[in-house]
């Protein structure tokens, strides 16, 4: 099993003033998933066939963390979206 | 405008316990914070402050010799709103029982606090040597052991460390550095102050003749400056006697200049009037003829510089 890699974290925005807030965004993955394609084929009476397939994506499900030792820094996830948080300084 | 940098850690977990982490960094810009030292430092004066100028950014009090540190939960330190920054000054230290005390002290900070850091001062204007201040080699060995003391410490970046030193001195004393400058380079110190006033000069002083050499002694060694201190007392006539400045008007604007000045810094983030004595703007003042006067100018321009 292998570590779960971070693309990035973007802050939006970077520069701000005390009292204001920034969202952060964690863009990660887990190398460990493997993705499955599903095929759905469908024939009518007459033979004619038509398909279209998806993806599904099998991977550990990940537990996202945001810290700082700042204790002027408020953070809070967002329950709507695993990897994003909202900073306040 | 002072800046700080957050840095923030992002750290993921799969459900095997493979973890990975990344961190990043935000820029807080900081408008500087002009606050007051009240004219006494009593439970009354700052609230009588309180009631003149309700919503400061920073506040300077201390703690004279004697009297050991202030506690959080009554007395001086209760005065203090919580979204004010406070810059407290202590004279006391023995080593063999202050290092656990303000490490107790630092632990009692309340928790509402939190959203500003307050600024800590052991044996302000060493320089003095009045009876209360420490020789420059006992100086040195207290701020190791109070850098020391709080090294590690769970809360430590709730508080800054701050040497303050007297400027007119400073600048004037070769020995300066070796005998108490050097404090503001050591590991731990957070920030470098000095208490400025107009001492020994005929006009009031440019801002940056006012500053530069705070402003270099904080850059030599890479921390932002504050000035727990600044007043100017009014300078009504030159040494030949001829009028300079009767009414206070240039001194307001002199307050006014410097403000701009120390604001277009990068790096100073606290400054506090004086706001006792010949600075105390609410007070009635005797020039040396005698003559009384109060000083309304500089009181507008400090309400119009603090709103």
């Amino acid at each position: 099993m292998a570590n779960p890699v971070i693309r990035s974290i973007t802050a939006t925005p970077s520069t701000l003033q005390p009292g204001q807030s920034a969202q952060v965004v964690i863009d990660a993955y887990d190398p460990d998933a493997r993705t499955v394609t599903v095929t759905g084929r469908v024939t009518d009476v007459g033979g004619h066939v038509a398909t279209a397939t998806t993806t599904l994506t099998v991977g550990d499900p990940l537990k996202y963390e945001l810290t700082t030792t700042d204790p002027a820094v408020t953070i809070v996830a967002d329950p709507a979206a695993p990897g994003r948080f909202s900073v306040r300084v | 405008m002072a800046t700080r940098t957050v840095t923030l850690t992002a750290r993921l977990r799969d459900a095997a316990g493979n973890a990975t982490t990344s961190t990043t960094t935000l820029t807080v810009q900081t408008p500087l914070a002009l606050g007051w030292c009240p004219p006494q430092s009593s439970v009354t004066s700052v609230q009588a402050m309180l009631a003149r100028y309700p919503r400061p950014r920073s506040m300077r009090l201390y703690s004279g010799a004697g009297a050991g540190l202030e506690p959080w939960s009554s007395g001086l330190l209760a005065q203090v709103p919580a979204g004010c920054a406070v810059h407290y000054s202590f004279k006391d230290w023995a080593s063999a029982t202050s290092p656990a005390a303000i490490r107790d002290w630092l632990s009692a900070r309340p928790a509402a606090r939190r959203q500003v850091v307050d600024l800590v001062t052991l044996d302000h204007e060493p320089e003095q040597q009045n009876g209360d201040d420490p020789t420059p080699a006992a100086y040195r060995q207290e701020w190791q052991e109070l850098v020391a003391a709080l090294a590690g410490h769970a809360r430590r970046r709730e508080v800054w460390l701050v040497p303050v030193f007297t400027e007119y001195y400073a600048r004037r004393t070769a020995t300066w550095w070796a005998d108490f400058g050097a404090v503001s380079s050591y590991a731990g110190v957070d920030a470098v102050g000095f208490d400025i006033y107009d001492v020994g000069y005929e006009r009031y002083r440019t801002p940056v003749e006012r500053n530069d050499f705070a402003l270099a002694q904080a850059r030599r060694v890479g921390r932002p400056l504050v000035v727990p201190e600044w007043g100017i007392k009014r300078k009504p006539t030159l040494d030949s006697g001829a009028a300079y400045d009767p009414d206070g008007a240039l001194c307001a604007q002199a307050m006014r200049d410097n403000m701009a000045h120390l604001r277009a810094q990068p790096d100073v983030p606290y400054v506090e009037w004086f706001y006792r004595g010949d600075c105390n703007l609410d007070a009635t003042l005797t020039y040396p003829s005698g003559q009384t006067y109060v000083r309304d100018a500089e009181r507008a321009a400090f309400v119009q510089l603090t709103a």
